[in-house]
């Protein structure tokens, strides 16, 4: 089952505070869902070439908490932590995020559906901000990462290029 | 910052539907006023708005003034959203690697 469904990420500011994640996956709903909320299957996808996830605790209970931690060789570790609100397993989720530096306030609301047609799910996440000024922050936050992501692998091809040690 | 600015430039329905409506070519201020349902002053305050955001450019038609899209600031919002998408892209693609992976566990079960 390894159909092409143009597997890109699509990320739309849907308002001032809102944004909104849409990506298929060629895996039934259950599936995905587990990847996604199973503490020993989140460590081998979540990371970022630049992050390295050292911390994966997942409570899986309305009210239960969750936190992971990343970490880059020169940006420090980075905390996120939330509380679950809403759990139909391989259909929706809901939980509150919090970048922890970040303080109380600037929670965000994640609200993911799956949807499973012909063997594959469209997963869908809206990220709901307490303000404009944090939604553009969570995006320049990732545009950091990108940037060294990016760096990361120019580096990749330099040295199989022999360009670099 | 230009981003800001484009963003909260689009962050109005009426300025949205003149920029939908100028996407099938130039058009002057009056077919964008009814686009928008709004009166030609408060069309042209908007218009404004869009042109110091450099979304649309002016031209000089004969009597009027045309109206046109600019492309320059919506490429750099998505150039900015293009490094954010390419994060979850990366880690995206494990999962599908893990997604695969778990299949083939599933069969031997």
């Amino acid at each position: 089952m390894r159909t092409d469904l143009s597997q890109k990420t699509k990320v739309e500011l849907t308002s001032d505070t809102s944004l909104v994640l849409t990506r298929r996956f060629a895996a039934p709903a259950q599936r995905v869902f587990r990847a996604m909320t199973d503490p020993g299957l989140v460590p081998r996808w979540y990371g970022l070439a630049s992050l390295r996830m050292e911390v994966c605790e997942i409570d899986l209970r309305v009210g239960g908490r969750w936190r992971f931690v990343l970490s880059a060789p020169e940006a420090g570790t980075h905390a996120f932590s939330g509380v679950y609100r809403e759990i139909l397993p391989g259909q929706r989720l809901v939980h509150t995020e919090n970048y922890e530096p970040l303080g109380d306030g600037h929670e965000i609301l994640v609200t993911s559906t799956f949807e499973e047609r012909d063997g594959s799910t469209l997963f869908r996440s809206t990220l709901l901000y307490r303000s404009k000024a944090d939604r553009d922050g969570h995006i320049e936050s990732g545009m950091e990462a990108g940037a060294s992501e990016s760096h990361d692998r120019l580096a990749g091809v330099l040295s199989a290029m022999g360009l670099a040690r | 910052m230009m981003i800001a600015r484009t963003m909260s430039a689009l962050a109005e329905p009426h300025r949205l539907r003149m920029l939908e409506r100028l996407r099938s070519g130039p058009q002057p201020v009056g077919v964008l006023a009814s686009a928008a349902r709004l009166e030609q002053p408060q069309a042209s305050k908007h218009l404004r708005v869009l042109r110091d955001a450099g979304l649309v450019a002016v031209t000089p038609d004969g009597q009027r003034r045309l109206y046109a899209l600019r492309g320059a600031p919506m490429q750099e919002l998505d150039t900015w959203l293009q490094r954010f998408r390419a994060n979850w892209d990366a880690r995206f693609e494990r999962l599908d690697q893990l997604l695969a992976d778990n299949e083939e566990d599933d069969r031997e079960d």
